[in-house]
């Protein structure tokens, strides 16, 4: 379970969610950036690195087919650009079209600036629909796995701040954590952006000691990490028992960045 | 003129273009060389050939009899001659904006690389490319790992990128042996080099290996794939047999 290589035979499918209500404009976990702007960031970093990941010689090879879903007061495709209203695409489609190159500086270094990718932007308005996007994400990678059965099974990737506010998310999430294809269930990991500096808690193996409901919901949304993601985490230094949850409640920018390299650590081929 | 050769084998379910290993050798002057691109970087697979072709072509001396300073000459050459977009290689497809993140991020091998002259085997080894040293009376040495448990997902390499504003790496391990008649010489590329260095004790392998050709090569890396007792990877295999040796000065 979980070891199929993922390759141009048997590509993988990454799908993002992502909350873009109001109150992502409020800052994150105390740092001047607002949760949308760090989320969109940290997002498009992401997909670079995918994309870098699956360049072989003189090409991009279509290893991963990637999905982007904003949900604020509708749910709907959040890339921008050429590949907005898509809902799957292929990465060397992802790579050959980026809504826009942003040029930043580089850490440490301001003087030296780069340009980089971006596909998505931040976006912070209206209320929360987790279950609509939960639902549209299901409506397509149903037919994916169907067409994909002897592929590594699908990663959705939930980034909120709040509870949902169409509704209980969690029969939803079942049912999407239902898809399967021959190596295994669709994987779904969640993760809650903080607007205060606070205590995350990341990738608990039960609900004891998750400080309210909203986080036990969350919990129990979330599927557990691959053996292959436990090893990764371990060897970021993070402290991982068997049976933790791919859910961190209460983050912080480095814990985003840190469950994003996590949840989308596959086995990825490597020629 | 040494009874040099070498046998490749792209990994199962690619095609031959799609091998990304690299290996040269001269079987006048006894220099050779292989690489492994590693999936880390971009451009992996040019700079691998880069290397081996600069190996054999520069004849590093100084590489080999000073490891500690010469190596990092010698790739230093090498990276100023890197050219990815050169029409050696096939012409990117790439946007713009990942060949310049490639650049940036360099492209990234491991090395196993030496020489063969009057009587003495040199080498020089970055990451997990192996010699075999298979002596006539049937023991086997290898260098520098020694069994299977020795290799792990996170070898040396060698950057394409210059020392200036990173960490300088290890130097290269070195490797030398005086020879005699009837030793064979293995350089082998990791998924290969880690079920050797499980054979050593098991003389029919070697055995094959010294009579084995194109197609034999093939059938082998098919069978020990299908078997599972190989990583399904890009596959090197680079022998050099010794009749004689002209002498040990």
């Amino acid at each position: 379970m979980y070891d199929q290589q993922i390759n141009r035979g048997n590509p993988g499918c990454i799908v993002f969610l992502i909350d873009q209500s109001a109150s992502m404009n409020e800052p994150f976990a105390g740092t001047h950036r607002t949760k949308a702007t760090a989320l969109a960031g940290a997002v498009n970093q992401l997909i670079r690195n995918l994309v870098i990941q699956c360049q072989r010689g003189e090409e991009i090879r279509d290893y991963l087919e990637l999905g982007i879903i904003g949900y604020g007061s509708a749910a709907e495709s959040a890339f921008a650009g050429r590949l907005s209203s898509h809902q799957l695409v292929p990465i060397s489609a992802v790579a050959d079209y980026p809504a826009r190159m942003a040029t930043e500086s580089m850490p440490g270094n301001p003087d030296l600036r780069i340009d980089r990718p971006v596909w998505v932007d931040p976006v912070a308005r209206g209320a929360t629909r987790m279950t609509a996007a939960i639902d549209l994400a299901g409506s397509f990678l149903v037919n994916w796995a169907n067409a994909h059965q002897s592929s590594f099974p699908p990663i959705v990737l939930n980034f909120s701040d709040g509870q949902a506010t169409d509704g209980d998310p969690r029969p939803i999430a079942n049912q999407l954590r239902n898809i399967v294809t021959d190596d295994g269930s669709l994987l779904m990991f969640n993760i809650n952006l903080s607007s205060a500096a606070g205590v995350p808690i990341e990738y608990p193996s039960s609900p004891a000691g998750l400080p309210n409901p909203y986080a036990a919901g969350l919990f129990d949304m979330s599927s557990e990490l691959t053996p292959f993601m436990l090893t990764a985490a371990r060897e970021m230094g993070l402290t991982v028992a068997p049976g933790a949850r791919g859910f961190v409640y209460n983050a912080d920018p480095s814990r985003l960045s840190e469950f994003l390299d996590v949840g989308t650590r596959v086995p990825l081929t490597e020629h | 003129m040494m009874d040099m050769v070498a046998y490749w084998a792209p990994k199962q379910g690619t095609a031959f273009s799609d091998w990304e290993d690299g290996a040269a050798y001269n079987r006048c002057s006894g220099w050779f060389a292989v690489a492994d691109g590693a999936s880390t970087g971009i451009n992996s697979r040019e700079w691998a050939y880069t290397l081996t072709g600069s190996f054999i072509s520069n004849r590093p001396e100084r590489a080999l009899a000073d490891p500690a300073t010469g190596f990092e000459l010698w790739v230093e050459k090498t990276r100023e001659g890197f050219d990815p977009g050169s029409r050696d290689f096939l012409p990117s497809r790439t946007p713009l904006w990942v060949q310049a993140e490639g650049t940036k991020r360099g492209a990234h091998a491991t090395l196993l690389a030496g020489r063969i002259a009057a009587g003495t085997l040199r080498a020089i080894a970055v990451g997990d490319c192996c010699l075999f040293l298979v002596r006539a009376a049937g023991r086997v040495e290898s260098f520098p790992l020694a069994s299977p448990q020795d290799f792990d997902a996170h070898p040396q390499l060698v950057s394409s990128l210059p020392v200036q504003g990173r960490r300088p790496a290890s130097p290269p391990r070195p490797f030398e042996r005086d020879l005699e008649a009837g030793d064979v010489v293995y350089v082998a590329s990791d998924a290969l080099a880690q079920w050797l260095t499980g054979q050593r004790g098991n003389p029919a392998v070697w055995h094959m290996l010294s009579r084995i050709g194109n197609a034999g090569f093939r059938d082998l890396c098919a069978d020990l794939w299908d078997g599972k007792h190989m990583k399904n990877d890009d596959i090197t295999l680079l022998r050099a047999k010794f009749g004689s040796i002209e002498g040990r000065h």
